[in-house]
């Protein structure tokens, strides 16, 4: 007589389930005991809500003791910009671009409801009132902390941004698309915002 | 108690990230003593204690008030 079905330790399940994991090939994240304990994220959007969920998501895993990385690309390039920054032998297409897009953090607006920056302005002052870390706030947090940022190559070509009109950040660096999926690949948890 | 730590008045995530400065400044197994009045720090501070592995020793509640100890983790 054959046993079809036998009451199993909790070890004998785990194994199980990891040897299921390792044939499916995708258990990098699983077992490698540092992916765990690493995030990244793409920071895609330059909308000032969007941002400060970014950068306080980014933030809250710091504190947790997780390693996070931060890739900015498109939109979200701009905000790396530093308030004052020349740009002084540009294509014109360049300097056009440059002063249609935000200077850094100042220049952001909400997604909904800036009604021609009245709302956003709203929504700064009551963050104010409030003590809700600005985005400022939250990058100075980030850097505290030992958030590491890259940002898109192509982006910045694309948007005519140049690294010297960048804030300064701690190894600040231009990457592309592979240095983001081989964080991803070895993080347990990848957003995009 | 080794340190105190008033985080009254912060909304998230500043009371955890001012927990995790504040922690790392003392030694194994002191005490730090968290006061703090944003409504999600009580879910906050028990996920981010089972995170970190520092240990949550108390948590109470005064009104609108939370007061946690957190001993650091050896």
């Amino acid at each position: 007589m054959t046993v079809l079905t036998k009451e199993r330790t909790l070890e004998e399940r785990i194994e199980a389930l990891e040897t299921a994991l390792h044939s499916t090939g995708l258990d990098s994240a699983a077992t490698d005991p540092l992916a765990a304990n690493r995030v990244c994220m793409v920071v895609f959007s330059g909308d000032l809500d969007k941002v400060l969920a970014a950068l306080t998501m980014a933030t809250g895993a710091a504190a947790m003791g997780t390693d996070v990385c931060l890739f900015f690309t498109f939109w979200a390039t701009p905000v790396l910009r530093r308030a004052h920054s020349g740009h002084v032998d540009r294509p014109v297409i360049d300097r056009v671009l440059g002063r249609m897009l935000p200077r850094g953090t100042k220049g952001l607006k909400l997604s909904r409801m800036n009604m021609g920056g009245l709302g956003t302005a709203m929504i700064k002052r009551r963050m104010r009132e409030k003590q809700f870390a600005s985005c400022d706030e939250l990058l100075e947090m980030a850097r505290e902390s030992g958030v590491r940022i890259r940002v898109c190559d192509m982006s910045m070509d694309l948007l005519g941004i140049r690294m010297d009109e960048l804030i300064d950040y701690p190894g600040l660096e231009q990457c592309g698309v592979a240095t983001f999926m081989e964080a991803a690949l070895d993080s347990c948890v990848t957003l995009f915002v | 108690m080794d340190r105190k730590l008033d985080a009254t008045g912060l909304k998230c995530p500043k009371p955890l990230f001012e927990v995790s400065r504040v922690l790392k400044e003392m030694e194994p197994g002191g005490l730090l003593e968290v006061t703090a009045d944003d409504p999600a720090f009580k879910l906050d501070v028990e996920a981010w204690c089972r995170r970190t592995g520092n240990d949550l020793v108390e948590l109470r509640r005064d009104q609108s008030t939370f007061t946690a100890l957190v001993r650091r983790a050896g």
